[in-house]
């Protein structure tokens, strides 16, 4: 009976330990290290995924046997990362009560308790965060309106984007009006700033706002706007050589990778012509070396069903080109812009912690940095 | 790379190489002109390197954090500035330039290898919490890196030490427990920036996509090193962990630092190739 005592009272010491914690983080930290070698699912691309399993077959099915494979999808991870905080919250709470019970006035305690508990807080912060964290995408394009009803929704728009689209809360009345999105070049060509301005109604709330790359827009309802992608969306007439009639005109939103600057394929509707197109802009001479303007231009290629070559050149703004059958023109160009949308209750108290942890960890080990070294007479 | 900077980027290259040799000559033949002359020849390529980052500042209309390239500049260029600052600031430490000269020589390498090239900045890149997150990462591997070669240090001349009573060769270099206290206080640094990495890059991963953690390979590996570090802080703080096996410690976690910082974006799809952002 003693031994089975002194057998709990050992495990208990062992779990309400540091060298627990110190195990644990060394867990947490290797069980990481490998996943980042392995491709994770749902997050690495399916090809990479294949390859892998192709490459390294028997590692492949220990690694799904365990969960590698999903490892930050995985109860286990999160499992030791609770453990972590459960020890941490031991720990702290032995040491602030052996502190105020026996007045010890350790040196750098507090600040080393504060980081400690900074951890909590970012732990409780972002578990809110994953339990309630809602996102998705929104696609406009200039000159439309954005309501999040199923009714508005274009279906096509989201095919390609492999993302949800985000529902606003239908009794806020949000609403996201594109008005217009720039994108400023150097004279390389290279972009070096974008920004959307739109209209934002919230209720009887009306108002205008910009929101750049890095400068993201806060909802009142709490969802924050970030601009994500952009892409083109050129108005574009052909018509027949012979009859002269106009076979279709309208706006068409390029697919990615056209807003890349690669290369993007699609169909007109109701006709056998494809068109593949390359975004190429011409840098329009201007002074300034700093922002140049360019006009807008694709590198074409017109074909029909049976792959026969129709047009191929570059087509300028304004510009039409001439093929045997058909002519093409570019009329207008309208941007579209991809936002994503994310409420996430759990984000605030991850930033308080992160304060904490910061203000706390500088305390804590700063004073460290300026003591006397231990021996300054060599 | 312009003209300028290419002219005074392979100076200090050259310079650097040829501190090394002295100061490692200086060492091993106990000849205090030559590490207080390497000494001033680091001094010389701090200051070559400051006009190759002055002119690609110039250059590109940003101050030089953006790429593998830059980061290379700004970290040797930091390194040699502890370094400098340090021999000022401890007496005994001239002889540390045998760890500062080449570590930086190293870096500079690898930077050149990942081809330098001159783009402004694009909308991605505009945002103070990424100047603070590169400030922080470069604070945290340089001073990993000087920790790591403190380290090594301290190993050799425990050894020679042991070995007959009195480090005859490197008796030029600040005794063991210096150097162990040393690396000690810039894992506590590191420590510091690396916290402070961690969280300036979450927040600025939060504006630019809408999400704060994304367990991206070099953001996930950046939390392996921190943990690491942090188990490093506990064996000392907590189990009075000193000398030989802190030193080995530190060797070993450096290994994680290097993957993160030059190892990691190679081997997985990451977010942290800045260049592609756009």
């Amino acid at each position: 009976m003693n031994r089975f005592k002194h057998g709990l009272i050992y495990l208990w010491q062992f779990l309400t330990s540091r060298l627990l914690a110190i195990i644990l983080m060394a867990v947490a930290a290797t069980a990481m290290a490998i996943a980042n070698i392995i491709p994770q699912q749902g997050r690495a691309p399916q090809a990479d995924i294949a390859q892998w399993e192709k490459a390294f077959p028997a590692a492949a099915k220990v690694a799904k046997a365990i969960g590698f494979d999903h490892l930050y999808n995985s109860v286990w991870f999160y499992a030791i990362f609770a453990l972590i905080i459960a020890s941490i919250c031991y720990c702290t709470s032995r040491r602030i009560y052996y502190e105020i019970k026996e007045h010890r006035h350790q040196r750098g305690l507090w600040p080393s308790i504060f980081f400690h508990v900074s951890f909590i807080v970012v732990f409780i912060g972002g578990l809110i965060s994953f339990q309630t964290r809602m996102s998705g995408a929104i696609i406009v394009t200039e000159g439309e309106t954005y309501s999040g009803s199923l009714l508005t929704i274009n279906s096509r728009d989201f095919l390609y984007q492999h993302e949800q689209p985000y529902f606003f809360d239908p009794d806020s009345g949000t609403a996201i009006t594109l008005e217009d999105f720039h994108i400023n070049r150097n004279s390389e060509g290279v972009i070096i700033d974008s920004y959307a301005n739109v209209i934002v109604t919230e209720g009887e709330e009306i108002r205008d706002a910009t929101i750049k790359v890095n400068k993201p827009l806060l909802l009142l309802s709490g969802e924050t706007i970030t601009l994500q992608n952009y892409g083109f969306a050129p108005r574009l007439s052909v018509t027949d050589n012979k009859t002269n009639t106009l076979v279709c005109d309208g706006f068409y939103k390029l697919p990615p990778p056209a807003n890349t600057d690669g290369t993007t394929s699609f169909r007109l509707p109701y006709t056998d012509i494809t068109i593949k197109a390359r975004y190429e802009p011409v840098l329009e001479k201007v002074r300034s070396k700093i922002k140049s303007k360019f006009i807008p231009a694709f590198q074409i290629l017109v074909t029909d069903g049976y792959g026969k070559e129709h047009i191929k050149g570059l087509l300028k703004m304004g510009e039409t080109l001439k093929g045997d059958t058909i002519s093409i023109t570019l009329k207008d160009m309208k941007y579209w812009v991809k936002f994503t949308v994310v409420k996430d209750q759990g984000i605030r108290i991850v930033y308080a912690g992160f304060l904490l942890a910061a203000v706390s960890i500088t305390w804590r080990l700063l004073p460290l940095l300026f003591r006397r070294l231990k021996d300054d007479t060599a | 790379m312009t003209q300028l900077e290419t002219i005074f980027f392979w100076t200090t290259v050259i310079i650097l190489a040829g501190a090394s040799s002295i100061f490692a000559a200086g060492l091993a033949f106990r000849k205090d002109v030559a590490i207080k002359g390497a000494f001033w020849i680091v001094a010389c390529a701090a200051a070559t390197l400051t006009i190759a980052i002055a002119s690609r500042w110039i250059a590109t209309g940003h101050f030089p954090l953006m790429d593998e390239y830059e980061n290379s500049l700004t970290a040797a260029w930091l390194i040699m500035a502890i370094y400098i600052g340090l021999r000022y600031k401890i007496r005994g430490l001239r002889s540390l330039g045998i760890v500062a000269a080449p570590i930086s020589l190293i870096i500079l390498g690898l930077g050149v290898m990942s081809g330098p090239r001159l783009s402004p900045l694009t909308p991605p890149y505009k945002s103070i919490w990424l100047y603070a997150h590169m400030t922080f990462s470069q604070l945290t591997v340089v001073s990993m890196l000087i920790a790591f070669g403190l380290a090594v240090l301290y190993l050799v001349k425990a050894r020679d030490k042991q070995a007959n009573g009195q480090s005859m060769r490197l008796e030029r270099l600040p005794t063991a427990e210096v150097l162990d206290d040393l690396s000690f206080r810039f894992i506590i640094f590191g420590y510091i920036t690396a916290t402070l990495m961690i969280i300036t890059g979450a927040i600025w991963a939060n504006h630019l996509w809408g999400n704060y953690w994304n367990w991206d390979p070099i953001e996930t590996w950046s939390l392996v090193t921190w943990l690491i570090y942090g188990i490093y802080l506990h064996t000392r703080f907590s189990y009075g962990w000193s000398g030989r096996r802190a030193s080995w410690f530190a060797i070993i976690a450096t290994i994680s630092v290097i993957i993160n910082f030059w190892g990691i974006a190679y081997v997985t799809n990451t977010f942290h190739i800045l260049s592609k952002l756009r």
